[in-house]
Protein backbone atom coordinates (compact mmCIF):
# COMPACT_ATOMS: atom_id res chain seq x y z
CA UNK A 1 0.00 0.00 0.00
CA UNK A 2 2.75 2.45 1.17
CA UNK A 3 4.49 1.59 -1.85
CA UNK A 4 2.17 2.10 -4.46
CA UNK A 5 1.60 5.68 -2.98
CA UNK A 6 5.38 6.24 -3.54
CA UNK A 7 5.31 5.18 -7.06
CA UNK A 8 2.36 7.16 -7.99
CA UNK A 9 4.02 10.21 -6.16
CA UNK A 10 7.15 9.37 -8.14
CA UNK A 11 5.39 9.24 -11.35
CA UNK A 12 3.84 12.28 -11.11
CA UNK A 13 6.95 13.80 -10.61
CA UNK A 14 8.55 12.40 -13.72
CA UNK A 15 6.15 14.10 -15.66
CA UNK A 16 6.80 17.53 -14.44
CA UNK A 17 10.74 16.49 -14.87
CA UNK A 18 10.20 15.49 -18.47
CA UNK A 19 8.52 18.95 -18.93
CA UNK A 20 11.27 20.70 -17.09
CA UNK A 21 13.60 18.38 -19.59
CA UNK A 22 12.07 19.75 -22.81
CA UNK A 23 12.44 24.09 -22.39
CA UNK A 24 10.18 24.92 -25.33
CA UNK A 25 6.98 22.68 -24.36
CA UNK A 26 7.73 24.23 -20.97
CA UNK A 27 7.17 28.07 -21.99
CA UNK A 28 4.28 27.08 -24.73
CA UNK A 29 2.39 25.96 -22.10
CA UNK A 30 2.92 28.52 -19.57
CA UNK A 31 0.12 30.54 -19.03
CA UNK A 32 -0.75 32.86 -16.19
CA UNK A 33 -4.17 35.06 -15.97
CA UNK A 34 -5.37 37.40 -14.00
CA UNK A 35 -8.60 39.98 -13.28
CA UNK A 36 -9.66 43.00 -11.94
CA UNK A 37 -12.87 45.07 -12.07
CA UNK A 38 -12.93 48.99 -12.86
CA UNK A 39 -15.67 51.42 -12.18
CA UNK A 40 -16.94 53.29 -14.99
CA UNK A 41 -18.82 56.32 -14.29
CA UNK A 42 -21.75 58.06 -16.48
CA UNK A 43 -22.32 61.81 -16.85
CA UNK A 44 -25.70 63.66 -16.47
CA UNK A 45 -27.23 65.23 -18.17
CA UNK A 46 -26.98 69.65 -16.34
CA UNK A 47 -29.84 71.18 -15.37
CA UNK A 48 -30.70 74.25 -17.63
CA UNK A 49 -29.93 77.71 -15.82
CA UNK A 50 -31.96 80.86 -15.61
CA UNK A 51 -34.52 80.76 -18.45
CA UNK A 52 -35.68 84.06 -20.01
CA UNK A 53 -38.73 85.25 -21.10
CA UNK A 54 -40.40 88.10 -23.42
CA UNK A 55 -43.47 88.41 -24.62
CA UNK A 56 -44.89 90.39 -27.45
CA UNK A 57 -48.76 89.61 -28.32
CA UNK A 58 -49.15 86.29 -29.02
CA UNK A 59 -44.91 85.49 -29.56
CA UNK A 60 -43.44 84.24 -26.27
CA UNK A 61 -39.39 84.35 -27.09
CA UNK A 62 -37.23 82.10 -24.49
CA UNK A 63 -33.49 82.29 -23.75
CA UNK A 64 -31.50 80.41 -21.54
CA UNK A 65 -28.21 79.61 -21.07
CA UNK A 66 -26.02 76.65 -22.93
CA UNK A 67 -25.28 73.54 -20.82
CA UNK A 68 -22.65 71.73 -20.97
CA UNK A 69 -23.31 67.90 -22.52
CA UNK A 70 -26.38 68.97 -24.39
CA UNK A 71 -26.73 68.52 -28.04
CA UNK A 72 -30.29 70.03 -27.33
CA UNK A 73 -33.00 71.53 -25.57
CA UNK A 74 -36.45 70.73 -25.03
CA UNK A 75 -38.71 73.91 -24.43
CA UNK A 76 -42.03 72.60 -22.56
CA UNK A 77 -45.12 75.27 -21.18
CA UNK A 78 -47.52 74.25 -18.67
CA UNK A 79 -50.45 76.22 -17.38
CA UNK A 80 -49.49 78.27 -14.47
CA UNK A 81 -49.38 76.61 -11.29
CA UNK A 82 -50.12 73.06 -12.57
CA UNK A 83 -48.48 70.24 -14.37
CA UNK A 84 -50.41 70.44 -17.30
CA UNK A 85 -48.10 70.80 -20.20
CA UNK A 86 -49.40 72.54 -23.26
CA UNK A 87 -48.59 71.69 -27.02
CA UNK A 88 -45.70 73.93 -28.03
CA UNK A 89 -45.81 75.50 -31.27
CA UNK A 90 -44.38 76.57 -33.58
CA UNK A 91 -40.80 77.71 -33.60
CA UNK A 92 -40.31 76.47 -29.73
CA UNK A 93 -41.27 72.24 -30.97
CA UNK A 94 -39.00 69.27 -30.86
CA UNK A 95 -35.42 69.21 -29.98
CA UNK A 96 -33.69 72.84 -30.65
CA UNK A 97 -29.90 73.47 -31.12
CA UNK A 98 -30.19 77.12 -30.46
CA UNK A 99 -30.87 78.64 -27.21
CA UNK A 100 -33.41 80.59 -27.94
CA UNK A 101 -36.46 80.45 -29.82
CA UNK A 102 -39.91 82.09 -30.25
CA UNK A 103 -43.59 80.68 -30.14
CA UNK A 104 -45.69 82.09 -31.99
CA UNK A 105 -49.65 81.69 -31.59
CA UNK A 106 -49.46 81.26 -28.21
CA UNK A 107 -53.12 81.38 -26.55
CA UNK A 108 -54.36 84.36 -24.33
CA UNK A 109 -53.39 82.85 -20.83
CA UNK A 110 -50.92 82.33 -18.48
CA UNK A 111 -48.05 80.41 -18.70
CA UNK A 112 -44.81 78.92 -17.12
CA UNK A 113 -42.08 78.25 -19.59
CA UNK A 114 -39.47 75.60 -18.72
CA UNK A 115 -36.43 74.15 -20.77
CA UNK A 116 -34.40 70.69 -20.57
CA UNK A 117 -31.06 69.93 -21.75
CA UNK A 118 -31.08 66.59 -24.19
CA UNK A 119 -28.75 64.55 -25.97
CA UNK A 120 -29.44 62.08 -27.59
CA UNK A 121 -31.92 59.37 -25.74
CA UNK A 122 -31.05 61.61 -22.47
CA UNK A 123 -33.01 64.17 -21.41
CA UNK A 124 -32.04 66.82 -18.20
CA UNK A 125 -34.25 68.05 -15.51
CA UNK A 126 -36.98 70.03 -15.85
CA UNK A 127 -35.14 74.38 -15.42
CA UNK A 128 -36.99 76.49 -13.15
CA UNK A 129 -40.13 77.43 -14.42
CA UNK A 130 -40.85 81.05 -15.68
CA UNK A 131 -44.38 82.78 -16.26
CA UNK A 132 -45.44 84.64 -19.40
CA UNK A 133 -48.61 86.00 -19.39
CA UNK A 134 -50.04 86.20 -22.75
CA UNK A 135 -52.74 88.78 -23.58
CA UNK A 136 -53.14 89.33 -27.54
CA UNK A 137 -55.48 92.47 -26.87
CA UNK A 138 -55.62 95.24 -24.86
CA UNK A 139 -58.16 95.30 -21.90
CA UNK A 140 -59.57 98.16 -20.72
CA UNK A 141 -62.37 98.75 -17.89
CA UNK A 142 -64.72 101.63 -16.73
CA UNK A 143 -64.67 101.96 -12.83
CA UNK A 144 -67.42 105.32 -13.05
CA UNK A 145 -70.09 105.19 -14.12
CA UNK A 146 -71.25 101.66 -13.50
CA UNK A 147 -72.80 99.96 -16.75
CA UNK A 148 -76.79 100.38 -16.25
CA UNK A 149 -76.40 102.52 -13.29
CA UNK A 150 -78.77 105.62 -12.72
CA UNK A 151 -76.83 108.93 -11.21
CA UNK A 152 -78.06 111.57 -9.33
CA UNK A 153 -76.53 114.94 -9.61
CA UNK A 154 -74.55 114.52 -5.74
CA UNK A 155 -73.72 110.48 -6.68
CA UNK A 156 -71.94 111.94 -10.39
CA UNK A 157 -69.99 114.24 -8.28
CA UNK A 158 -68.96 111.38 -5.74
CA UNK A 159 -67.83 109.01 -8.61
CA UNK A 160 -64.32 109.70 -9.49
CA UNK A 161 -61.50 112.05 -8.08
CA UNK A 162 -62.62 114.28 -9.96
CA UNK A 163 -66.23 114.38 -11.15
CA UNK A 164 -66.43 112.46 -14.54
CA UNK A 165 -65.36 109.54 -15.99
CA UNK A 166 -62.46 106.80 -15.22
CA UNK A 167 -61.19 103.61 -15.57
CA UNK A 168 -57.98 101.55 -16.45
CA UNK A 169 -56.25 99.93 -19.37
CA UNK A 170 -54.07 97.19 -20.07
CA UNK A 171 -51.95 96.46 -23.08
CA UNK A 172 -51.37 93.45 -24.78
CA UNK A 173 -48.38 91.41 -23.94
CA UNK A 174 -45.13 93.59 -24.86
CA UNK A 175 -47.29 96.31 -25.51
CA UNK A 176 -48.16 99.81 -24.31
CA UNK A 177 -51.45 101.87 -24.56
CA UNK A 178 -50.49 105.29 -26.59
CA UNK A 179 -54.11 106.81 -26.52
CA UNK A 180 -57.29 106.48 -24.57
CA UNK A 181 -60.55 107.90 -26.08
CA UNK A 182 -64.37 108.74 -25.21
CA UNK A 183 -67.32 109.25 -26.84
CA UNK A 184 -70.48 109.80 -25.59
CA UNK A 185 -74.10 109.19 -27.09
CA UNK A 186 -77.38 110.46 -26.14
CA UNK A 187 -79.77 108.82 -28.19
CA UNK A 188 -79.15 109.24 -32.13
CA UNK A 189 -76.72 112.35 -31.00
CA UNK A 190 -73.03 112.52 -30.22
CA UNK A 191 -71.42 114.78 -27.70
CA UNK A 192 -69.36 117.42 -29.91
CA UNK A 193 -67.66 119.07 -26.83
CA UNK A 194 -70.05 121.52 -25.95
CA UNK A 195 -73.59 119.35 -25.99
CA UNK A 196 -75.22 116.58 -27.49
CA UNK A 197 -75.66 117.73 -30.96
CA UNK A 198 -73.38 115.88 -33.31
CA UNK A 199 -74.89 113.60 -35.97
CA UNK A 200 -71.81 111.29 -35.74
CA UNK A 201 -69.74 109.89 -33.43
CA UNK A 202 -66.65 112.14 -32.54
CA UNK A 203 -63.88 110.58 -30.07
CA UNK A 204 -62.11 113.04 -27.49
CA UNK A 205 -59.01 112.23 -25.68
CA UNK A 206 -59.33 111.50 -22.27
CA UNK A 207 -56.25 111.59 -19.27
CA UNK A 208 -53.71 109.02 -18.59
CA UNK A 209 -53.91 105.74 -20.09
CA UNK A 210 -53.30 102.73 -17.38
CA UNK A 211 -55.71 104.82 -14.88
CA UNK A 212 -57.27 107.30 -17.27
CA UNK A 213 -60.31 110.11 -16.29
CA UNK A 214 -62.29 112.84 -18.43
CA UNK A 215 -63.59 115.40 -16.24
CA UNK A 216 -67.51 115.96 -17.05
CA UNK A 217 -69.52 117.90 -14.92
CA UNK A 218 -72.77 116.55 -14.64
CA UNK A 219 -74.25 120.07 -16.11
CA UNK A 220 -72.84 118.88 -19.21
CA UNK A 221 -76.38 116.37 -19.49
CA UNK A 222 -79.51 118.12 -19.82
CA UNK A 223 -81.91 118.27 -17.20
CA UNK A 224 -84.29 115.21 -16.39
CA UNK A 225 -83.12 111.92 -16.86
CA UNK A 226 -81.73 110.38 -19.91
CA UNK A 227 -79.55 107.59 -20.94
CA UNK A 228 -76.32 107.75 -22.17
CA UNK A 229 -73.87 105.17 -23.92
CA UNK A 230 -70.13 106.16 -22.95
CA UNK A 231 -67.63 104.60 -25.93
CA UNK A 232 -63.59 104.34 -24.76
CA UNK A 233 -61.50 103.24 -26.75
CA UNK A 234 -57.59 102.21 -26.06
CA UNK A 235 -54.92 102.61 -28.19
CA UNK A 236 -52.13 100.08 -28.35
CA UNK A 237 -48.38 100.83 -29.53
CA UNK A 238 -48.97 98.06 -32.37
CA UNK A 239 -52.22 100.48 -33.40
CA UNK A 240 -54.44 97.66 -32.32
CA UNK A 241 -58.03 99.29 -30.55
CA UNK A 242 -60.43 98.32 -28.22
CA UNK A 243 -63.12 99.69 -27.64
CA UNK A 244 -65.84 99.37 -24.39
CA UNK A 245 -68.95 100.85 -24.12
CA UNK A 246 -70.98 101.61 -20.61
CA UNK A 247 -74.88 102.87 -20.23
CA UNK A 248 -75.86 104.66 -17.87
CA UNK A 249 -78.36 106.66 -16.76
CA UNK A 250 -78.70 110.71 -15.09
CA UNK A 251 -81.38 112.08 -13.66
CA UNK A 252 -80.75 115.90 -12.81
CA UNK B 1 15.37 -1.24 -7.15
CA UNK B 2 14.33 0.81 -4.25
CA UNK B 3 17.10 3.03 -4.35
CA UNK B 4 16.69 4.52 -7.74
CA UNK B 5 12.62 5.21 -6.90
CA UNK B 6 13.35 7.14 -3.84
CA UNK B 7 15.68 9.30 -6.30
CA UNK B 8 13.19 9.89 -8.41
CA UNK B 9 10.52 10.63 -5.48
CA UNK B 10 12.91 13.24 -4.05
CA UNK B 11 12.99 15.10 -7.54
CA UNK B 12 9.21 15.19 -7.80
CA UNK B 13 9.61 16.15 -3.88
CA UNK B 14 11.61 19.22 -4.72
CA UNK B 15 10.23 20.17 -7.48
CA UNK B 16 6.70 20.08 -5.85
CA UNK B 17 8.11 21.98 -3.02
CA UNK B 18 9.22 24.68 -5.91
CA UNK B 19 5.77 25.08 -6.98
CA UNK B 20 4.41 25.68 -3.62
CA UNK B 21 7.00 28.54 -2.81
CA UNK B 22 6.35 29.95 -6.68
CA UNK B 23 3.48 29.12 -8.45
CA UNK B 24 4.93 29.28 -11.81
CA UNK B 25 8.48 29.02 -11.09
CA UNK B 26 11.38 29.46 -14.24
CA UNK B 27 11.69 25.70 -13.64
CA UNK B 28 7.96 24.69 -13.93
CA UNK B 29 5.91 24.15 -16.45
CA UNK B 30 2.86 24.87 -14.68
CA UNK B 31 -0.71 26.25 -16.30
CA UNK B 32 -1.39 28.70 -13.53
CA UNK B 33 -4.98 29.50 -14.68
CA UNK B 34 -5.46 29.28 -11.07
CA UNK B 35 -4.29 32.64 -10.82
CA UNK B 36 -7.01 34.06 -12.45
CA UNK B 37 -9.73 32.97 -10.56
CA UNK B 38 -8.34 34.87 -7.85
CA UNK B 39 -5.07 32.60 -6.48
CA UNK B 40 -2.19 34.42 -5.00
CA UNK B 41 0.36 34.82 -7.08
CA UNK B 42 -1.77 35.17 -10.15
CA UNK B 43 -1.62 39.02 -12.37
CA UNK B 44 -2.79 41.76 -10.68
CA UNK B 45 -5.14 43.64 -13.04
CA UNK B 46 -6.62 47.12 -12.84
CA UNK B 47 -7.65 50.37 -14.44
CA UNK B 48 -8.11 53.79 -14.47
CA UNK B 49 -11.62 54.84 -13.49
CA UNK B 50 -13.55 55.88 -16.30
CA UNK B 51 -16.03 59.60 -15.45
CA UNK B 52 -18.19 61.36 -17.05
CA UNK B 53 -18.95 58.92 -20.03
CA UNK B 54 -22.26 60.78 -21.80
CA UNK B 55 -23.97 59.11 -25.22
CA UNK B 56 -21.52 59.40 -27.93
CA UNK B 57 -18.51 59.95 -25.73
CA UNK B 58 -15.54 57.84 -25.65
CA UNK B 59 -13.62 57.25 -22.63
CA UNK B 60 -9.94 55.11 -22.35
CA UNK B 61 -10.00 53.00 -19.56
CA UNK B 62 -6.38 52.25 -19.18
CA UNK B 63 -5.04 49.11 -18.16
CA UNK B 64 -2.30 48.46 -15.26
CA UNK B 65 -0.98 45.08 -14.83
CA UNK B 66 1.55 43.99 -12.12
CA UNK B 67 3.53 41.01 -12.78
CA UNK B 68 3.96 39.10 -9.04
CA UNK B 69 6.47 36.46 -10.56
CA UNK B 70 10.41 36.22 -10.20
CA UNK B 71 10.45 36.18 -14.06
CA UNK B 72 9.05 38.86 -17.19
CA UNK B 73 6.08 37.79 -18.61
CA UNK B 74 4.28 39.19 -21.97
CA UNK B 75 0.57 40.04 -21.62
CA UNK B 76 -0.80 38.73 -24.68
CA UNK B 77 -4.53 39.38 -24.29
CA UNK B 78 -6.52 42.11 -22.32
CA UNK B 79 -10.22 42.19 -22.42
CA UNK B 80 -13.10 43.88 -20.69
CA UNK B 81 -16.77 42.66 -20.24
CA UNK B 82 -19.09 44.48 -18.56
CA UNK B 83 -20.75 42.78 -14.99
CA UNK B 84 -22.85 44.97 -13.21
CA UNK B 85 -24.12 48.68 -12.89
CA UNK B 86 -25.73 50.52 -10.42
CA UNK B 87 -29.26 51.39 -11.50
CA UNK B 88 -31.69 49.20 -12.26
CA UNK B 89 -33.21 50.81 -15.46
CA UNK B 90 -29.69 50.80 -16.76
CA UNK B 91 -28.66 47.23 -18.13
CA UNK B 92 -25.47 45.98 -18.15
CA UNK B 93 -25.86 45.61 -22.01
CA UNK B 94 -23.48 46.81 -25.14
CA UNK B 95 -26.45 49.14 -25.79
CA UNK B 96 -25.37 51.59 -22.94
CA UNK B 97 -21.64 50.49 -22.84
CA UNK B 98 -19.44 49.42 -25.52
CA UNK B 99 -16.14 48.01 -24.33
CA UNK B 100 -13.53 48.07 -27.73
CA UNK B 101 -10.41 46.01 -28.44
CA UNK B 102 -6.98 46.76 -26.50
CA UNK B 103 -5.82 49.82 -27.87
CA UNK B 104 -2.52 52.05 -27.54
CA UNK B 105 0.88 51.27 -26.63
CA UNK B 106 2.49 49.38 -25.97
CA UNK B 107 1.10 46.98 -28.44
CA UNK B 108 0.39 43.32 -27.21
CA UNK B 109 2.22 41.27 -26.14
CA UNK B 110 3.50 43.44 -23.60
CA UNK B 111 6.24 42.66 -21.56
CA UNK B 112 6.52 43.18 -18.06
CA UNK B 113 10.07 42.73 -16.12
CA UNK B 114 9.73 40.61 -12.69
CA UNK B 115 8.05 41.54 -10.34
CA UNK B 116 7.09 45.37 -11.93
CA UNK B 117 3.65 47.08 -12.30
CA UNK B 118 3.12 48.38 -15.80
CA UNK B 119 1.09 50.63 -17.14
CA UNK B 120 -0.44 49.01 -20.66
CA UNK B 121 -2.75 50.77 -23.05
CA UNK B 122 -6.31 51.29 -23.01
CA UNK B 123 -9.49 49.93 -23.67
CA UNK B 124 -12.29 52.06 -25.16
CA UNK B 125 -15.07 52.32 -23.54
CA UNK B 126 -18.26 54.39 -25.53
CA UNK B 127 -22.03 54.68 -24.68
CA UNK B 128 -23.83 54.41 -27.89
CA UNK B 129 -25.29 57.00 -29.05
CA UNK B 130 -29.08 56.24 -29.56
CA UNK B 131 -29.60 52.82 -27.63
CA UNK B 132 -27.96 54.26 -23.92
CA UNK B 133 -31.02 54.01 -21.70
CA UNK B 134 -31.90 57.58 -20.33
CA UNK B 135 -31.96 55.87 -16.55
CA UNK B 136 -28.15 55.31 -17.22
CA UNK B 137 -27.34 58.55 -16.16
CA UNK B 138 -25.19 59.07 -13.24
CA UNK B 139 -24.94 55.03 -13.45
CA UNK B 140 -21.67 53.62 -12.43
CA UNK B 141 -21.21 50.71 -14.93
CA UNK B 142 -18.65 47.82 -13.29
CA UNK B 143 -16.30 46.15 -15.82
CA UNK B 144 -14.07 43.48 -15.47
CA UNK B 145 -11.05 43.36 -16.97
CA UNK B 146 -8.99 40.34 -18.07
CA UNK B 147 -5.86 39.87 -18.83
CA UNK B 148 -3.70 36.41 -20.10
CA UNK B 149 0.34 36.18 -19.82
CA UNK B 150 3.11 33.88 -20.90
CA UNK B 151 6.79 33.97 -19.69
CA UNK B 152 8.53 36.06 -21.58
CA UNK B 153 11.42 35.06 -23.74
Amino acid sequence: MTIRTVQAVAAAGLAVGVLVCSPGIARAGWTAAGRGTVPVAAGRMPVVGEVGIQVAAAKVTIAWPAAAHATGYRVVRYAAGTSTTAVVGAGCSGVLTATTCTETGVPDGTWEYAVRAVRNSWSGALSARVPAAVATTAAVTTTFPVDKATYTTSAWAGGCPSPGFCGTSTPASGQSITKVEYSLQSGTKFWNGNNFNAGSERYFTASGTTNWSVPFAVTNFPTGKGTYTLSVRVTASSGQTTTRTTDFTVER
Amino acid sequence: MLKPLSMVLSVALLVTGAVIAYPADDALAVDVTLAAQGAPGGLGVSGSAVTGLYPGNKGQLTVVVKNPYRFPVSITAVSGHLVATSRPGCKATYANLTIGRYAGAPALPARIAAGKQARLGYLPVWMPAKSVADACQGATFTLRLNATARKAG
